[in-house]
């Protein structure tokens, strides 16, 4: 919203002119009075009251080295800029850096800052603020969660395991000339996407060597964001999170003049307290969004970059390899998504039509072997399988971890392959923890699985679910293809963006239609009910809400 | 009425029981219940015409649509199934868990009483530690380390109800050993098994019936507050706490997915605490004889 | 007395040492993965993985461990949480205030129910409110708290938000500020649905205790002289017959005690009160385990306490007890 501009004062003293001196004066005092209220209604900008992020429980951090969770990393990325930043719509833009290059096969990457940059403190932003950060997020005695996202710089990893030092030649800042240039490990096409990550924050040099408790106190907790933190934050039920404009940002200034993370136990009760007026955003309980969400609106709705799955164990008799892949094609085929999207989800998970989820740059739809249900198809590949010489198999297990309502899911699944013919039953395991790890010891026969984006890239799905250096991470199915790992190797390995996206389309077509070597359910999505003031709500394909963008009325 | 006062009949103080139980209205009350409830847990699943776990086309309709006589749940299954379902599980855990804590109780319980000495005050002390536990931390403790499974939740429910049967039996056996009449038998030159079982059992063993009643009925809500917390039975067991659980999320415009399940088990605790009335009532050998 | 309260003490000691043990011995000892657990969809890489541990203290020997607790426990500290290093202290204080102040109005609501139905019913013994009021004190029995939670939630709370009766509606949000620590600064009518609920629980079964040891005193040979005296029926009610029945009361009011914690737990899941049974519900399902290990010794030093309250209180009643104490309970 801009101001009396220059052109609009010239055509007032213009008609003025023409006009004569008692209409001018009209005119010019209509001008002032409405010019005077924009500047009035710019300068107090409205306060903002958000009952949604931890209505559901206090975050467990704010500290951008230290939150794994998504309602965290939110408040953290209004706090810390990056060196780059994914907007609303998905594209990826330089937020500290204005420019990189790159060379060596993409394994050096070059970052040129801008210059002027400060923190809320007043102290410059510069390449050496980064390497201090990371020094602290990737330290071993900080022991964050997140810090295997280094694992990508070339020496990190002993660093974070606390095997070795920090690798200094790997990154090395030029504060003079604002560069920093950051070695890979291996060849990283994707770098500038992985380096927006929260975990890759710059700090001021008062937040060297601070430990996890340093975002408890109001005036330490300093970051370059649009906003900083206006006092202590009180991390329990019924306490908040304030965050104000930081007076010394350098990018475009936020819209609101405060906002209110109010903290509850209960999203029962959070959602009463937006219902009764008290907050601009409120959560939707469970059960409630089709009737919530056509009471207040979709605005508030987004699908994020997260895909819920069932992957088979590769090396399972029944329905892993290659020889047993009309099974799968059958079963994937029987799996009713929309049942499963409008009973459990009510609508808020769409139907996923193969394992990218829309918003991804580069995405296809319709990559899965099939994007809704076919029956017809299912009955028929089953009979093919039988008619390879397999009997009926013994009821086979959806594998899921118990107490996180997964039961339902397999429910559903369970009657659907009735349909099919094929016999299968649940097969929960204790919620404690050690679901993972049995999945990935090959305990599993039809393993629930999901996955949710931690930068917006192709590669972050497709390597660490289905290459087979990924067997004992996070690909629990242990599916091993030549063929898939030259193709993503292949795409990671160059920075020609068109041809890297069709490599890992072909990738997925490998995995999903040719091995079936998992089925996708549904994607995930974000779904908060908004004050009608709300105008406009921007929220990232990352899930983020974009607070300082939040027009109210 | 005669202007003779009548004799009243002499009656074996079992034979007395008996008439004194069924007498009272209230206790008839409660086993009618009771006997109703079992009755539809055993048979109910068979004539339901549907599976507790069967996904049908329904969501949440009201009782009496679609021959779903208590309607459906927010995955369409059928609710009477469930619930008649629950009733039986109900019913089950609670005997398995009354019988087992009965065999500690009685077991210790006499041991401790009849020797007394360093074992009773070993048993005593053991009892002490037990006690001072809530019974819900200890469900916490044992299910959310060992699963959720039939036999370790029937586990917990026994470390959480041994020690009161234990220490009733203690007390009863204690009591009765001082008698003159044991004393007497002992002077005769009677065993101790003969001891135990003729004379110290007997008069024990009514305040036990009595706690067997409402053990069962503790073991009915201890299971069900498990459920409600999370840590006992899961979905898509239909636990009664487990559907009462589950109804939170609907309680707004469905609330008949709420009153169902939880009217039933509050019936079902109810028979039996009006039957363990009864039974203190009539098994009371001070009342004996007045009207 | 002495000598009896000493020993006495010094048992409370070492059930509590054991209770403790034996909750550390199920939490640590067993395997379970709580820092996976924690970190929910994503497995994390195994490096990592060891390095929490090694913040924790978890990769030590199970003895190392068990030491290291009792000495932090000795130094005041119980630890921090697995979720988000939030100080165990901190977590209890905050639990605490809550729960106190549940577990205050709870009592204080259950004792004017109690008086109030207690008195009514003996007073009007046999009319139609002694029926209601024995008919309601044994049909409670078969509800658990949190279907009395929910079911206060619908008729308090749902029934009249749809009907539009806002003045029947008592389902409003915990208060947040509290002066002098236990009155309500704001939304007082928050603590109301809880509060009932929780002293629902025993408060018919003590107005039924109450109603007949009241109507035993009235039967005694001292209440006769009273009346024979002269004295009006409220002197002899208030001051002759209700102080004698109060004692068997009380003694009820101390075993009740030891159950609250199991009303609370569940009152506070009901209501979404932040209170210390819904945090150690909560962190036993995540396997937090520092966190159900600080909140627990609290809660069972408790018990402990009301225990050997109660005990010595009955000695001091009745001096026969002192020998045969355990019979008696």
């Amino acid at each position: 919203m801009t101001l009396v501009s220059a052109d609009y004062l010239r055509m007032v003293y213009m008609k003025v002119q023409t006009l004569g001196k008692r209409s001018a004066a009209v005119i010019a005092a209509l001008a002032l009075a409405v010019g005077g209220n924009v500047v009035v209604a710019h300068a107090a900008a409205p306060a903002y009251i958000d009952c949604q992020l931890f209505g559901a429980g206090e975050p467990d951090f704010i500290d951008p080295a230290l939150t794994s969770t998504l309602v965290g990393a939110n408040v953290a990325t209004m706090l810390f800029d990056g060196l780059t930043d994914t907007d609303a719509n998905g594209n990826l833009y330089g937020e500290v850096a204005s420019k990189w290059t790159t060379k060596d096969g993409a394994k050096t990457w070059t970052f040129t800052l801008k210059k002027g940059l400060k923190f809320s403190n007043g102290e410059a932003v510069l390449p050496s603020s980064f390497v201090n950060g990371w020094k602290r997020s990737m330290d071993s005695k900080l022991a964050s969660e997140v810090a295997y996202h280094g694992d990508f710089i070339l020496g990190m990893n002993a660093y974070s395991t606390g095997k070795g030092a920090f690798p200094s030649s790997s990154v090395v800042a030029d504060d003079k000339a604002m560069t920093l240039t950051v070695k890979m490990e291996n060849p990283t096409a994707d770098w500038p996407s992985i380096v927006g990550h929260s975990v890759f924050s710059p700090i001021p040099t008062s937040m060297i060597g601070a430990s996890g408790k340093v975002e408890e106190d109001g005036t330490k907790l300093v970051g370059n964001g649009p906003f900083m933190l206006d006092k202590a934050i009180t991390k329990r039920a019924g306490g908040e999170v304030v965050i104000v404009p930081n007076p010394n940002y350098g990018g475009k200034a936020a819209l609101l003049s405060k906002v209110t993370f109010k903290i509850s136990s209960d999203v029962n009760a959070a959602y009463n307290a937006f219902a009764s007026g008290q907050c601009d955003n409120g959560p939707i309980p469970a059960g409630r969004y089709a009737e919530l969400l056509g009471k207040w609106g979709t605005k508030g709705v987004k699908t994020t970059l997260g895909t819920d799955y069932w992957g088979f164990n590769w090396e399972d008799p029944t329905v892993g390899g290659t020889k047993n892949k009309y099974l799968r094609s059958a079963i994937s085929k029987a799996i009713d998504r929309n049942q499963i999207s409008t009973v459990i989800y009510q609508g808020v998970r769409k139907p996923a039509s193969g394992l990218l989820p829309p918003g991804l740059p580069g995405y296809t739809p319709g990559q899965g072997i099939t994007s809704t249900r076919d029956l017809d198809g299912a009955k028929a590949d089953y009979k093919r399988w039988l008619d390879l010489g397999n009997k009926t198999p013994e009821p086979i297990r959806l594998s899921y971890n118990d107490g996180a309502g997964w039961d339902k899911v397999a429910s559903i699944i369970i009657a659907n392959l009735k349909e099919v013919g094929i016999p299968a039953k649940l097969d929960p395991y204790p919620a404690d923890g050690t679901y993972f790890s049995k999945m990935r010891k090959g305990q599993g026969q039809i393993i629930r699985a999901g996955w949710f984006a931690d930068y917006p890239i192709a590669d972050n799905f497709l390597y660490p679910l289905l290459h087979s250096k990924s067997i004992d991470g996070d690909n629990l199915e242990r599916y091993n293809s030549p063929v898939f790992d030259a193709l993503i190797d292949s795409a990671r390995s160059t920075t020609n963006k068109s041809f890297s996206q069709s490599q890992y389309r072909r990738a997925e077509i490998q995995a999903l239609r040719n091995d079936v070597v998992i089925t996708q359910t549904v994607n995930r999505g974000i779904a908060t009910v908004l004050a009608p003031s709300i105008a406009t709500f921007p929220i990232t394909p990352l899930g983020m809400v974009v607070y300082d963008q939040i027009v109210k009325n | 009425m005669s202007e003779i006062e009548q004799i009243p009949e002499s009656l074996s103080y079992w034979q007395d029981v008996r008439k004194r139980f069924f007498g009272n209205k209230i206790s008839i009350v409660g086993l009618v219940m009771l006997v109703i409830l079992i009755i539809a847990g055993i048979v109910g699943p068979f004539i339901s015409g549907w599976k507790y776990d069967n996904l049908g086309p329904d969501i949440l309709v009201g009782p009496g649509t679609n021959g779903h006589w208590f309607g459906t749940d927010d995955l369409g299954r059928d609710i009477f199934t469930r619930v008649t379902f629950g009733i039986r599980l109900s019913l089950t855990v609670a005997i398995v868990v009354t019988t087992i804590s009965v065999f500690v109780g009685v077991t210790l319980g006499g041991i401790a009483g009849y020797f007394g000495g360093w074992i009773d005050t070993l048993i005593s002390r053991f009892i002490d530690t037990w006690q001072v536990i809530p019974f819900v931390l200890i469900g916490f403790a044992i299910i959310t380390v060992f699963g959720s499974s039939f036999w370790v939740i029937v586990a917990a429910l026994v470390f959480t109800g041994w020690y009161s049967t234990t220490r009733l039996f203690r007390a009863s056996v204690m009591q009765v050993k001082s008698l003159e009449y044991v004393e007497a038998a002992r002077a005769t030159g009677a065993t101790t098994k003969r001891i135990i079982l003729r004379h110290i059992g007997p008069n024990a063993i009514p305040p036990i019936i009595v706690v067997l009643a409402f053990s069962v009925a503790g073991a009915i809500l201890s299971e069900s507050i498990y459920a409600f917390l999370g840590v006992g039975f899961r979905e898509p067991t239909p636990s009664l706490g487990v559907m009462i659980s589950s109804s939170r999320n609907f309680l707004t415009d469905k609330p008949f997915v709420f009153f169902i399940p939880g009217s039933i088990l509050v019936l079902l605790t109810l028979s039996i605490v009006l039957i363990g009335d009864g039974l203190r009532d009539a098994l009371d050998p001070k009342l004996r004889g007045v009207k | 007395m002495f000598t009896y309260t000493v020993k006495r003490l010094l048992q409370s000691l070492i059930v509590v040492w054991a209770a403790v043990t034996l909750m550390f011995a199920l939490f640590f000892v067993i395997p379970g993965d709580p820092i996976s657990l924690k970190s929910g969809e994503k497995a994390l890489p195994q490096d990592i993985l060891d390095n929490i541990e090694r913040k924790y203290g978890l990769d030590k020997p199970v003895y190392v461990q068990y030491l290291r607790f009792w000495g932090n426990l000795f130094r005041g500290d119980l630890g921090y949480s697995y979720k988000n290093d939030k100080s165990v202290n901190t977590i209890l204080h905050d639990g605490l205030s809550t729960s106190a102040r549940l577990l205050f109005w709870g009592a204080l609501f259950q004792l004017i129910i109690a008086l109030t139905v207690g008195l009514t019913s003996a007073i009007k013994r046999g009319s139609l409110g002694d029926r209601i009021g024995t008919v309601f004190s044994v049909g409670i029995q078969g509800i658990p708290v949190f279907v009395s939670g929910l079911l206060a939630q619908y008729l308090f709370g749902v029934l009249p938000f749809q009907l539009h009766w806002e003045w029947l509606n008592f389902f409003k949000p915990w208060p947040q500020s509290w002066h002098a620590g236990v009155i309500p600064g704001d939304s007082w009518k928050g603590i109301i649905l809880p509060a009932l609920v929780v002293a629902v629980v025993d408060a018919a079964f003590i107005a039924r205790m109450l109603r007949s040891s009241l109507l035993e005193v009235l039967r005694a040979d001292y209440i006769r002289t009273a009346f024979a005296k002269g004295l009006s029926a409220r002197r002899v009610w208030f001051h002759h017959a209700l102080r004698n029945a109060l004692i068997p009361v009380v003694t009820v009011y101390g075993t009740s005690l030891i159950a609250i914690f199991g009303v609370a737990v569940q009152t506070e899941k009901v209501f979404s009160l932040p209170g210390m049974g819904s945090t150690i519900a909560d962190s036993a399902l995540s396997q937090d385990a520092p966190v159900v290990l600080g909140l627990a010794i609290v809660v069972i030093a408790f018990g402990a306490v009301v225990n050997l309250i109660v005990d010595l209180s009955y000695a001091l009643i009745d001096p026969r007890i002192k020998i045969d104490a355990k019979a008696v309970h």
